[in-house]
């Protein structure tokens, strides 16, 4: 039989069981939408983690304490001096993170803070989109200034980061002069902390409880590896109390690796789960088409009588099947398309692709073809006598 | 020819043996020549769909399907052109008097309507052999006689023509009938 008369009759078919043939296809909807959803929350997770490493020199080494809290043998300003001589390294800057209050106005906030050498901001791309960035002045002359990343300064000003230009805010109860507002880097490390000059840190704010971290600069991508086995030697070298054990040496680009591998191993879990939702509607096709093969049976033997072969009623079946879940595939990648919004309110990242319909139609065509075949088979191998015969 | 019988006399498993549904347990059966009992499924199918014409007691007509579209059926299995088929299943249709119901669910003609689809169905591919299992059965008697006279044209125009039945009121118009009893042919001329 030719194809385009066979889904005539296939179509009589369907349109004859609306009722079951929608509910049949619920399962396949929620299947294929998930895996639309999860291919774009993919994709989407990629590129949110990609944009905010887009700024990050790849060449930036961090040198911290393995643990948090008080180190017995910090690292010091004297180990960013001793990094620097080597011939892989461009800058290393020690920076002292702490976290506190902050306030401004009648506005208060626990937040983070971050003295930095001035030198600091240009070898790690910190410009500045109003008033100025900190300079050696400020640094020798104790100057307390603060320069705010760009999410700090919209968090405490509602959104217009501008007018705190100028404006006193403080951290930790000690008054400092916000001299300006870096521009977004699309890390919250920088763009949520306060910057102030590293002598007026560690005097003021942290004092003894002072335990730098040094952000140091390899030369360029390729001296990254030599630079973090050359900060190893001299931290064995200068720490003899714990060698560089005690310290975590980390490289942008293995953070990048990091996020991209968290981001895809959520892909991968929410794809398991839409396998199996896909698997159980599989089984609810093959129910159904159990039930219609069973329904259909003097049809069957009917069709058998007037000629028609293993295969016509093999293919009647099978495609009968394959258009149910195809039909589910295509409702599910729309209502697909309907949901990313939802996505969006919840703040996940999400990005529509071609991948996801694709994934989504083939996964389901599959379901059906793979659940379809055995009743169909069934159909096909009825003895026609015994078919006849069924009331 | 009538095969004539009593219930249970093995008419019905006869009538299947011939149409090629059903395989003896024993004995040899040739259909121009070819050994059915040896014949592939396919084959089967195919000389059911090509030499062999059914024209049951319940009718058997595809209950979602229109008139035109179920005696169009077995040409579509030959690979029949649509056009084609539409237009010859129309002509049968005609032939019997059922030119305006062409688009008529099976529900909505009466039983001696439905029968006449149904021997629509079973001539329309030009078979050899049309089988008939009890085809008054089911009907009034002004259709069966109806019905009957059908096959008795069919017959001055060349097709063999078995008729099963346990009526012998039906069997009588035979020109020729078998008495079966107990799956024995005990008698015939």
């Amino acid at each position: 039989m030719q194809l385009k008369q066979l889904l005539k009759i296939i179509l009589i078919n369907i349109y004859h069981n609306k009722m079951r043939t929608f509910l049949t296809t619920l399962g396949v909807i929620v299947g294929t939408a998930t895996i639309f959803l999860v291919v774009s929350i993919g994709k989407g997770g990629e590129a949110k983690v990609n944009e905010q490493y887009s700024r990050l020199n790849v060449g930036t080494i961090i040198v911290a304490p393995a643990q948090r809290g008080r180190v017995v043998d910090p690292l010091t300003e004297k180990d960013a001096q001793m990094f620097e001589k080597s011939g892989n390294i461009a800058h290393a800057f020690p920076v002292l993170r702490g976290s506190g209050d902050i306030n401004y106005g009648n506005f208060s906030f626990r937040g983070n803070f971050s003295a930095i050498l001035p030198k600091f901001q240009a070898s790690n791309n910190l410009t500045v989109q109003y008033g100025r960035a900190l300079a050696d002045e400020d640094e020798t002359k104790k100057n307390k200034c603060a320069v705010l990343g760009a999410e700090l300064a919209n968090t405490l000003t509602d959104g217009n980061p501008s007018r705190i230009v100028g404006e006193n805010i403080s951290i930790n109860g000690r008054r400092f002069e916000v001299i300006g507002i870096y521009n977004r880097v699309g890390d919250s490390s920088y763009d949520e902390s306060a910057f102030i000059v590293y002598s007026v840190g560690k005097k003021y704010l942290l004092g003894t409880r002072a335990n730098p971290t040094i952000i140091v600069q390899a030369t360029g991508i390729k001296t990254v590896q030599s630079a973090i086995e050359d900060i190893k030697a001299v931290l064995d070298e200068t720490h003899r109390l714990g060698g560089s054990e005690q310290f975590r040496v980390l490289d942008a680009g293995s953070r990048l690796l990091a996020a991209q591998e968290s981001a895809r191993t959520m892909s991968l879990l929410l794809l398991a789960v839409a396998i199996v939702v896909l698997i159980v509607s599989g089984i609810g096709i093959m129910n159904v088409m159990f039930v219609t093969v069973k329904e259909r049976t003097r049809e069957i033997g009917i069709l058998k009588a007037i000629g028609a072969k293993k295969k016509d009623i093999l293919s009647q079946f099978l495609i009968e099947a394959v258009i149910i879940s195809l039909a589910g595939g295509v409702i599910g990648v729309i209502a697909g398309f309907f949901s990313i919004p939802v996505l969006k309110y919840f703040e996940l990242p999400s990005l529509p692709s071609i991948n996801g319909v694709l994934l989504g139609l083939i996964f389901s065509v599959l379901t059906g073809i793979f659940f379809g075949f055995y009743p169909a088979w069934k159909a096909a191998d009825l003895n026609p006598i015994e078919a006849l015969r069924y009331e | 020819m009538a095969i004539l019988g009593p219930s249970g006399s093995g008419k019905s498993t006869l009538m299947n043996i011939l149409g090629c549904l059903d395989l003896p347990t024993s004995g040899q059966y040739y259909l121009d020549g070819l050994d059915i009992l040896k014949a592939k499924e396919n084959q089967l199918a195919e000389i059911r769909n090509k030499k062999i014409g059914f024209v049951f007691q319940k009718f058997n007509l595809l209950p979602r399907l229109t008139a035109v579209q179920n005696v169009m059926l077995p040409l579509l299995y030959r690979g029949v052109d649509e056009k084609e088929a539409i237009k010859l299943a129309k002509e049968k249709l005609d032939l019997l008097g059922l030119g305006d119901r062409c688009n008529h669910l099976p529900n909505e003609l009466s039983g001696g309507q439905q029968q006449r689809v149904a021997i629509a169905r079973a001539i329309i591919g030009n078979p050899n052999i049309l089988l008939a299992d009890e085809p008054t059965g089911n009907l009034d008697s002004k259709s069966g006689k109806d019905a009957i006279e059908i096959f008795k044209s069919l017959n001055k125009q060349g097709n063999t023509i078995i008729v099963i039945t346990h009526n012998n009121e039906v069997a009588e118009q035979a020109k020729k009938i078998i008495y079966l009893r107990d799956g024995k042919i005990y008698e015939h001329n």
